[in-house]
């Protein structure tokens, strides 16, 4: 009785949902590499839009639905992946010009300090959107930011290209 | 030299990717192909982003920078080319009123004779920026104090430490798209030869929260550093009447309430944290300004009207700002 009821409902979603997920799935993605690396973003973006559909009445009526998805899929991401998340490797294509151990200093940051830099600094994000997906007002990523870039520094320093 | 912001561009343009203008949910396969999103690993982009890397390195010598500003109250324009793209900023107006918004207008073109792949200009591409701190390839964007591996106890003081956090600028002030509640995200574009694509901003200077200093517009075609083009700005100085958010800071931390609860949060910092890291937050409110710390168990929460008066809430004890503390 109940499958065909959900499979009707697959058939047709509410539009919102459909309007928010494409407004909002491409940013997810670039926030869960920052969080825990590559490894289980599909799996988390699937899972989340999953959980969109079963409580959409109550994350549509939400003031910050974004945030609230975002801490969705990081919940999904393994928790190994938490502790110590797998940035994807620097393409060879880009050595020198990038140090092949930025990843591994990126993997040293705190959470917040990491997804600030990586989508402040590296995908132009504003604090703002980075605030609104990480909870946390535009002055406290700034923060986080100009913190994990000392860190990189400190880490990496710079290379000569 | 290779600035880390530099490296975080490119690396991070490489592995996350242009952002897809469709909904990501799963293939029919369950799958979603993650190389869609990595332009590093198509082959005939790959090739092209090898090659203007190479061109990068022998065209750095050829920037040429073409700048004007008008003294007045006008628009004024300022280009960088740097192979193959040129990029040219414009702004409605370089000395704006204190009420005014300002608009500013980056385009990108592709001067050369091939295709160039760029990611898609957002109006947060354009920033107001302290001077001193405009990123360029020969001045790496300042950075505050280092604010971690120094203890409070090396003799920094606490109150100089709240300062320190409370005044970081790094980032500049990003201007916004028309529609602030229709962000922009980006993604690539490929441009043909001549082609150009634009982005248009808009900064209200009213409630900016920055004092009159040495400022710049600036703006770059994301991830190349080397396009970056910078028009001098002058800020509007703020109403009479209105606190500046420099006073404000040096109101606040002259308050004995402040500086005792700079001292309890140095000596009582978060497990983990060597020393009085925490979150800041200094904003505009209705008639002055808003600072707000916390760091473990630790909260400030100081309002200042622009009369000097206000409150101070520091771990739950409020007591009023004495604004003859001024200096």
């Amino acid at each position: 009785m109940v499958e065909p009821l959900a499979a009707a409902e697959r058939q047709d979603p509410d539009p919102r949902i459909g309007q928010l997920f494409e407004d909002f799935a491409p940013r997810l993605r670039q926030a869960l590499l920052a969080y825990g690396g590559s490894d289980d973003i599909d799996d988390a973006v699937a899972d989340t839009f999953a959980y969109l559909c079963e409580h959409s009445d109550r994350v549509l009526s939400m003031a910050n639905p974004h945030g609230y998805l975002y801490r969705v899929a990081r919940s999904r991401v393994s928790r190994s992946r938490r502790r110590h998340p797998a940035l994807p490797p620097v393409p060879q294509a880009l050595q020198p010009e990038v140090e092949p151990g930025l990843p591994a200093a990126l993997a040293t940051l705190s959470d917040k300090q990491r997804v600030s830099v990586f989508l402040t600094t590296g995908l132009g994000w504003s604090a703002r959107e980075v605030g609104e997906f990480l909870g946390i007002g535009e002055s406290s990523v700034r923060n986080h930011c100009a913190r994990g870039l000392a860190k990189l520094r400190a880490h990496i320093g710079e290379v000569t290209s | 030299m290779t600035t880390i912001e530099e490296q975080l561009r490119t690396y991070a343009t490489a592995v996350a990717g242009p952002v897809r203008h469709r909904c990501d949910q799963p293939d029919a396969d369950g799958s979603i192909d993650a190389s869609t999103q990595r332009p590093g690993t198509r082959g005939p982009k790959l090739a092209l982003r090898a090659a203007a890397l190479v061109l990068v390195v022998v065209a750095i010598a050829a920037v040429l920078a073409v700048r004007s500003r008008s003294e007045d109250n006008s628009p004024a324009s300022s280009a960088t080319e740097w192979y193959p793209l040129r990029v040219e900023l414009e702004v409605s107006t370089t000395t704006p009123s204190p009420t005014q918004t300002v608009q500013a207008t980056m385009t990108v073109t592709n001067i050369s004779a091939d295709p160039f792949e760029v990611p898609q200009p957002c109006p947060s591409d354009i920033s107001l920026t302290p001077t001193a701190e405009v990123q360029t390839q020969d001045n790496p964007p300042a950075i505050p104090p280092d604010l971690e591996g120094t203890a409070p106890s090396d003799g920094v003081q606490p109150v100089e430490r709240l300062r320190a956090l409370f005044s970081n600028f790094t980032m500049g002030s990003l201007f916004q798209p028309e529609d602030p509640s229709r962000p922009c995200h980006g993604g690539t574009i490929e441009l043909q030869p001549g082609e150009s694509t634009s982005t248009t901003g808009y900064r209200e200077m009213a409630g900016l929260g920055l004092d009159p200093i040495d400022m710049s517009l600036a703006a770059a075609a994301k991830p190349y550093i080397q396009t970056r083009v910078v028009i001098p700005f002058t800020m509007p100085p703020s109403p009479d009447g209105v606190l500046t958010r420099s006073a404000a800071l040096d109101l606040a931390l002259a308050q004995p309430a402040v500086q005792q609860f700079a001292q309890t949060a140095a000596d009582d910092p978060p497990p983990g944290e060597p020393d009085m890291i925490g979150r800041t937050g200094f904003k505009p409110v209705d008639d002055g300004w808003e600072m707000s710390y916390e760091s473990g168990d630790h909260r400030l929460v100081v309002q200042i009207n622009s009369d000097g008066t206000g409150t101070i809430a520091a771990d739950g004890v409020e007591s009023p700002i004495d604004p003859t503390l001024a200096d």
